[in-house]
């Protein structure tokens, strides 16, 4: 027996990750009645990180320090990509507001002003991002004579301080390792309970103790993004006052902990925000009667109709099911709008996984006019109403171009701005 | 380096002669240039044929069959699960082969027993509504893994040496004899000579190269074969179709999962072989004739191997016996070379007796084969290589204190240990690739997107790994797992490996990562 | 042969209270739990006295019992210990005198109207209630008391038209010898006393007069008028007819001997049938009430003899709390009453027919502890502290609960279906079937969201073995009853978290609850077949 409920709303945002999340709150922000359907749990895909441009052109094997500069490029090479629609001014807009909406949940994020920083990972990597974590900038300030100290944990899997520490050796010289042993467990460590652990003091002084010894040897300690799950940067910074050393976190492999706290925050202020948020429902036979949209919103337990007037779709691509690909074509799951893509199968995907030009399929996805609303194939809008936002949209290869925040916020932003504009005017 | 016979080539036949040559007495040197079963060893079906398949084609080849899966399944019971097979007919496949079919088994001597269609589909499920005809055969399913890595353990334990990622660059020939082969590290890049009596050339697809090292040519044809293989287990028994081998005819079981193929693509050279969007649709339109769940299934990866086929000059690839071919170079001008190529992954234990007896006899030891009655030994290190191994009543799970490093096909640490501690037994380095290849590690749903990291921590942790070269070989792994994957990336294939290149690119960008 | 009958039945009766005693100490004796008698006397008394927990249960039944239990100990003190106890009360006492004639009436009255009030409820609960709670254990009792009242009254009824008692009496405590006094007496007899004479004597007002003063004289010291004797007086009036025939034929000499053949075999039978509810309820009820300090300091014990105290009353069944889980499943051994007999008998024995046990295993199961049971139990019984401890007495008699049970079973006895052949009589909801379609798990990408949500993960200690998503993927491996055995499956608290907050949206909670009721199902028959496999032994 489903319970059956009813809503009407002005905003209906479809997908609960990033883009979704900041369509959310964007269109509470200026007051809209907004609805959210999906499921939020993608966000433990999450970094953390967020990203603006990371690497232009295609195929360079270098990140770019300036963003702004290979927008510019960018934006002459490439005219389709989303950031072709909109402006520098507006992208920085869409991360200002992100930054304030963040910080008003309590989540510290740290913004520099130009360039991107290149954040340590768990690789022993480095991933440019122009917007990251407090706890996890320091990350992003390594340099090449800094005395720097890694420590992992016994039983976290996927994380191992000497790994990272042989990758780096060749540019940096002092690293030193600590493997941590968290007393009273032996065996596997999951990331969210390890992080439950920060939580506790004597586990704090326990850690401090450890670290302590290295505290004339280096300046910095890299540990990994496990430092609580709330008040993460109160936790790191009573570690780095018990310690005496500047510390950062480093981003893991899923579950991602960062991730799970943009998750909370989200959830928590847009829930405050009274955003009606129907979670891991998934919507069916939506419809157009002239003026509103009807959709239902359907998962094991309820059904929900909505009847909205502005829908933002921020379904994600194939993991987020924005996206379907059969044998021979992809579609788009909700509205089934017409879809951008490679003309068979064979071009979708490299013979080389780490082809520097990335995947052709992932530049498939809905083509949109300039404030993101998804048109057919002659350049018709195809609902006024309807925008498409993050990285359902066509023409971006994020994975490759570090661009997946970026275009997220500022489509999300500007297309409820848009709705907001052209529906509220008697208001 | 010195030894009384020097075997080149890693694949079933290789170690099958390591094996046979040691239990009578010789010493043997193994080199293969990649790993165990790099080539058609790796690359097929796992079918352990009745012979039915060949009865109107090859005769020669199906009895020949019959006879060593009788051997082998006695011998080494412990690599083949006896599944059973059909051969089934669908609306619209030729009448009259149907008709055939039972006297040709017969002619040949291979048991086949006719069952009404309904029946058939009560033993299977999966078949078709449209299934016309149905002969049940005594096909089974083999791990070739686990075949070559317990007659490479068999051998080593009689003092053979196994030199993986070694490859030969040159035989030095002095009056009609080898003297030396001198080979190189691929890994280290040092070189080495090593001296022996005999030299046999086992290298399957690669003979050719090598037999022109010592002058001789050999007509090689390659024949590339594609195999799909699913995420679950589709039938019980092996399901042949009942018609003129050709492109989708086998689905076989493989623990459990299923493996559907297989295609015959003419390519010019064994290297760098992949399988393609069109390959994989080919086979499976054909198989979802026979079995139409294969036409929504999820498919976990796709692999190609290379028949390595000796020419006698005909075109149809599918004509070329698949009989083996032996050629003892004597009759070449060098006395001490023999070659073995061809032939079928279920008669490999003859190939090696024969090749065998060849180079005794060049040694003047009388003493006869003694694999047919000595049972293959199963050891600790060859059971990895069987998936979901771990949920038997052998090995109690206790993840706390042993975590699973492989989470899709529960490989736990100690396993993973095991399999470290064997391949540096061997002579080998433990690297994501090595241990991969000896255990299912990767070869699950998630094609290595979370446990190439985790393995590779466990690596460095436990100092097994120590420099740089660990991101090297994590783009390596991701990308040989990717070759499996590439032509299969559909629905939620296509999904998970989204979710690799997030995290591997995404996060790590390890394609900014030059060698 | 009355003293014959009396000592033997009572030598009978003390041999089977002594066996019954023995039986009782050795049935607690051997169990391990340990047997610590205390006793709680105020209960007992009020309970014993004035059965004050059937009086908070229903008044109407109290009312009909206490018709019955007023009655017969009246009967048994005044009437047949009168000897040692009326006749020492009392000097002028006798059995036939006012107000002892009246009340020997009105207490075999009582018990006559109590005993159809039972009869009567139990006919019209075969009618309206097909749960029952008749037995013929219940019957036995109520029938002997009506076969004892009903002898007792025809012996009386006899007794009183009988001219041959009369003529004896008359020689035994009168000097009259002449006939026409013995005639005068006669007919005032007749007149008064209802005595039936052979030969009929003429009534005059003189001779009627004359009679009275015999009467007086000689009999009415002893003999109040028959009017008091209500019961028997009715009946006289109906035994006209016969009632020179039955004098003839001395009918009084062998009733007598029927009615108290009667009264020992009620004697005798007391330790073995329900009759021993006079013994056990006093005892049950002194028994002290199982506190929690009881359980932490494993002082738990339950005497054997308050099993048996249970008089099949069925109030505790009809105050139960899950007495809706029998409606919907039929497991009568959900119902209090039923359970406690089922538990009585396993004690009795050390096994049952193996389905049975299963069934009062489960029925035990559902037991919510709430206490309506105890609280309501007119014999005073410990019910709760018996349903706390069945568990464990079933695990040391080879049966134990599931959870225990999957622990230690081997892998191939679950996978090996002979267990399929014997199927508890148990609903298992697997109607959703997701363990058998990939479908439901394929989609897993091994994020390991769950595991990490997961609080059995994370604080289940040494006991872990598996974590959620590797039940999936045992799932997927074709491993069902490997992952169905997994004691995840078991500690799994469905909270419903990793359902919650799967990204790729697996039911893994549901996924784990149904292989619990998978592994409840193989558990249950395998318990079954082997319970039945040690009964063959």
């Amino acid at each position: 027996m489903k319970d059956k409920k009813q809503i009407t709303c002005d905003i209906t945002v479809i997908g609960a990750g990033f883009a979704g999340m900041v369509a959310a709150a964007r269109a509470s922000d200026l007051g809209l009645k907004t609805v959210q359907t999906g499921n939020s749990s993608h966000l433990y895909f999450a970094s953390g990180l967020f990203d603006f441009l990371g690497v232009y052109p295609l195929g360079s094997r270098t990140p770019i320090e300036d963003p702004r500069t290979g927008l510019e490029l960018l934006q002459k090479e490439m005219p389709d990509h989303p950031y072709s629609k909109t402006s520098l001014e507006t992208i920085l807009k869409s991360f200002d507001f992100l930054a304030r909406f963040l910080h008003s949940t309590g989540l510290n994020y740290v913004k520099p002003d130009k360039d991107n920083r290149s954040v340590l990972t768990a690789a022993g990597t480095f991933k440019p991002t122009c917007m990251m974590p407090e706890t996890i900038s320091k990350g992003g300030l390594l340099k090449k004579d800094t005395p720097l100290l890694l420590i992992d944990f016994k039983g976290l899997e996927g994380f191992c301080a000497g790994q990272i520490a042989a990758v780096l050796k060749k540019n940096h010289p002092y690293i030193f390792t600590l493997s941590v042993e968290v007393p009273g467990e032996s065996g596997n460590l999951n990331p969210t309970y390890l992080a439950t652990l920060f939580e506790d003091s004597s586990f704090l002084k326990n850690l401090a103790t450890q670290i302590s010894p290295f505290s004339n040897k280096v300046k910095l300690v890299g540990m990994p993004a496990v430092c609580g799950i709330n008040k993460s940067l109160d936790i790191l910074t009573r570690l780095e006052k018990m310690t005496g050393l500047d510390i950062f976190e480093i981003p893991m492999m899923p579950p991602s902990i960062p991730g799970l706290r943009l998750k909370n925050a989200f959830e928590k202020k847009l829930a405050g925000n009274h955003v009606h948020f129907l979670s891991q429902t998934k919507i069916t036979s939506p419809q157009f009667n002239g003026s509103e949209f009807i959709l239902n919103a359907v998962n094991q337990n309820m059904e929900t109709q909505i009847r909205s007037k502005g829908i933002i779709l921020a379904t994600g691509r194939f993991p987020g099911g924005g996206l379907h690909a059969k044998r021979g074509c992809i579609q788009e799951t909700v509205f089934n709008l017409p879809v951008y893509q490679p003309d068979e199968r064979s071009l979708w995907h490299h013979l080389n996984f780490f082809e520097k030009q990335g995947h052709m399929i992932n530049t498939a996805g809905v083509e949109t006019d300039i404030v993101f609303r998804p048109v057919d194939t002659h350049g018709a809008v195809i609902y006024e109403n309807l925008y498409a936002v993050g990285t359902l949209l066509a023409h971006n290869d994020w994975v490759r171009l570090k661009s997946g925040s970026g275009v997220s916020a500022v489509s999300a932003v500007t297309a409820v701005n848009d709705f907001y504009k052209k529906n509220t005017a008697g208001l | 380096m010195e030894t009384d016979v020097f075997i080149i080539g890693g694949g079933v036949t290789g170690t099958g002669i390591a094996r046979d040559l040691t239990l009578r007495g010789l010493s043997v040197i193994l080199v293969e240039k990649g790993d165990l079963n790099a080539g058609a060893s790796g690359g097929n079906h796992g079918l352990l044929h009745s012979g039915a398949r060949y009865v109107c084609s090859d005769p020669e080849a199906a009895i020949e069959c019959a006879a060593e899966v009788k051997i082998l399944k006695k011998n080494a019971a412990h690599c083949i699960e006896e599944t059973g097979g059909l051969f089934v007919a669908v609306k619209g496949d030729k009448e009259n082969y149907i008709a055939d079919f039972p006297d040709m088994c017969k002619k040949s001597g291979i048991p086949s027993e006719f069952i009404d269609p309904k029946e058939a589909r009560e033993m299977e499920p999966s078949l078709s509504d449209e299934t016309i005809a149905a002969y049940k055969v005594n096909d089974a399913s083999i791990n070739p893994f686990k075949l070559s890595i317990e007659n490479i353990n068999d051998a080593v334990s009689r003092d053979a040496c196994y030199l993986s990622h070694t490859k030969v660059e040159s035989l030095k020939i002095e009056n009609k004899t080898i003297v030396y082969a001198r080979v190189r590290n691929q890994i280290s890049g040092k070189t080495d000579k090593i001296k022996a009596k005999t030299y046999v050339n086992a290298a399957g697809a690669w003979a050719g190269n090598i037999a022109v090292m010592a002058g001789i040519h050999i007509n090689m044809v390659f024949s590339k074969g594609t195999l799909l293989v699913t995420n679950n287990r589709i039938a019980k028994r092996v399901i042949n179709r009942l018609r003129k081998p050709t492109d989708g005819d086998i689905l076989v079981p493989g623990g459990v999962v299923s493996i559907l193929g297989t295609t015959s693509v003419r390519i010019k050279s064994p290297d760098n072989i992949y399988p393609t969007v069109k390959e994989v649709d080919d086979i499976i339109s054909e198989g979802e004739k026979m079995i139409p769940e294969l036409k929504a299934c999820r498919y976990i990866r796709a692999y190609a191997g290379v028949r390595p086929l000796v020419s006698m000059g005909s075109g149809n690839d599918r004509e070329v016996s698949r009989g083996f071919t032996l050629l003892d170079h004597e009759k070449d001008q060098v006395n001490n070379f023999i070659t073995i190529t061809g032939g079928k992954l279920s008669t490999y234990r003859l190939m090696a007796e024969k090749a065998s007896d060849i180079v005794c006899k060049k040694h003047q030891i009388s003493m006869n084969c003694r694999t047919k009655t000595i049972p293959l030994p199963s050891t600790h290190s060859g059971e990895w290589s069987e998936p979901g191994v771990l949920a038997t009543d052998l090995f109690k799970p206790n993840t706390q204190k042993d975590p699973f490093l492989c989470e899709c096909e529960m490989v736990p640490t100690s396993a993973i240990n095991t399999v470290i501690h064997s391949i540096k037994k061997n002579g080998g380095t433990s690297d994501l690739s090595s241990i991969a290849l000896r255990t299912r590690v990767g070869k699950g749903p998630c094609q290595g997107t979370f446990c190439s990291m985790r393995i590779l921590s466990h690596l460095y942790d436990t100092g097994e790994m120590t420099n740089q070269t660990g991101i090297n070989d994590l783009k390596y792994f991701l990308n040989e797992r990717w070759k499996g994957e590439r032509s299969l990336l559909w629905g939620q294939a296509l999904v998970q490996s989204s979710l690799k290149e997030m995290i591997h690119c995404g996060l790590f960008g390890l394609e900014l990562i030059e060698k | 042969m009355f003293q014959i009958s009396l000592y033997t039945a009572l030598g009978l009766s003390i041999a089977g209270l002594l066996f019954r005693i023995y039986r009782f100490q050795k049935k607690g004796s051997s169990g391990t739990l340990k047997l610590k008698l205390s006793l709680n006397l105020k209960p007992a008394f009020f309970n014993t006295i004035f059965q004050s927990k059937l009086f908070y249960a229903s008044k109407t039944r109290w009312a009909v019992h206490f018709l019955v239990f007023s009655g017969f100990i009246y009967l048994v003190f005044f009437h047949a210990l009168d000897e040692w106890i009326a006749f020492n009360l009392f000097q002028s006492y006798q059995p036939t005198l006012d107000p002892f004639q009246f009340l020997r009436d009105f207490a075999g009255f009582l018990v006559l109207i109590g005993c159809s009030g039972f009869l009567l409820r139990r006919i019209l609960n075969t009618w309206i209630n097909p749960d029952n709670t008749t037995n013929y254990k219940g019957l036995f009792p109520i029938i002997l008391i009506l076969l004892v009242m009903g002898s007792g009254f025809m012996l009386e009824t006899i007794k009183i038209i009988s001219e041959p008692v009369f003529l004896e009496m008359v020689e035994d405590y009168s000097d009259i010898d002449e006939d026409t006094d013995l005639d005068h007496l006669k007919i005032y007899w007749e007149t008064h006393y209802q005595v039936r004479f052979k030969k009929d004597i003429l009534i005059t007002e003189e001779a009627l007069e004359h009679g009275r003063r015999l009467n007086t004289d000689y009999c009415l010291d002893c003999h109040s008028k028959i009017k008091s004797a209500f019961i028997s007086k009715a009946l006289a009036t109906q035994l006209d007819k016969p009632a020179n025939f039955l004098n003839y034929y001395r009918a009084d000499n062998w009733l007598y001997p029927i009615h108290y053949l009667l009264s020992f075999l009620m004697l005798v039978s007391l330790p073995f049938s329900r009759f021993f509810h006079i013994l056990l309820i006093p005892f049950a009820s002194a028994q002290q009430k199982m506190t929690v300090r009881h359980f932490q300091e494993k002082a738990v014990s339950i005497h054997p003899a308050t099993f048996s105290a249970c008089t099949n009353c069925g109030l505790c069944s009809a105050v139960c709390s899950v007495y809706p889980n029998f409606l919907i499943t039929g497991n009568k051994q959900i119902l209090p009453h039923f359970k406690i007999e089922s538990a009585r008998k396993m004690m009795a024995v050390a096994h049952l027919n193996p389905k049975k046990l299963n069934q009062l295993q489960l029925g035990n199961d559902d037991c919510t502890l709430c206490h309506h049971c105890t609280d309501i139990c007119p014999s005073g019984i410990d019910l709760q502290g018996i349903w706390q401890t069945l568990p464990q007495t079933l695990h040391k008699m080879g049966y134990p609960d599931n959870y225990t049970f999957v622990k230690d079973t081997a892998l191939q006895e679950r996978e090996n279906k002979e267990w399929e052949k014997e199927q508890a009589d148990r609903a298992y909801d697997l109607t959703q079937n997701l363990t058998g379609r990939v479908y439901s798990f394929e989609n897993c990408v091994q994020c390991t969201v769950c595991t990490n949500v997961c609080p059995v993960v994370a604080y289940g200690g040494n006991d872990n073995d598996m974590t959620p998503q590797q039940i999936m993927n045992l799932l997927r491996l074709g491993k069902k009853q490997t992952a169905a055995g997994t004691r995840m499956v078991w500690n799994c608290l469905t909270c419903y978290m990793c359902q919650e907050h799967c990204p790729s949206e697996i039911k893994v909670a549901d996924i784990i609850i149904e292989l619990r009721n998978i592994s409840n199902q193989t558990t249950d028959s395998l318990k079954i077949m082997g319970a039945a496999d040690k009964a063959d032994k």
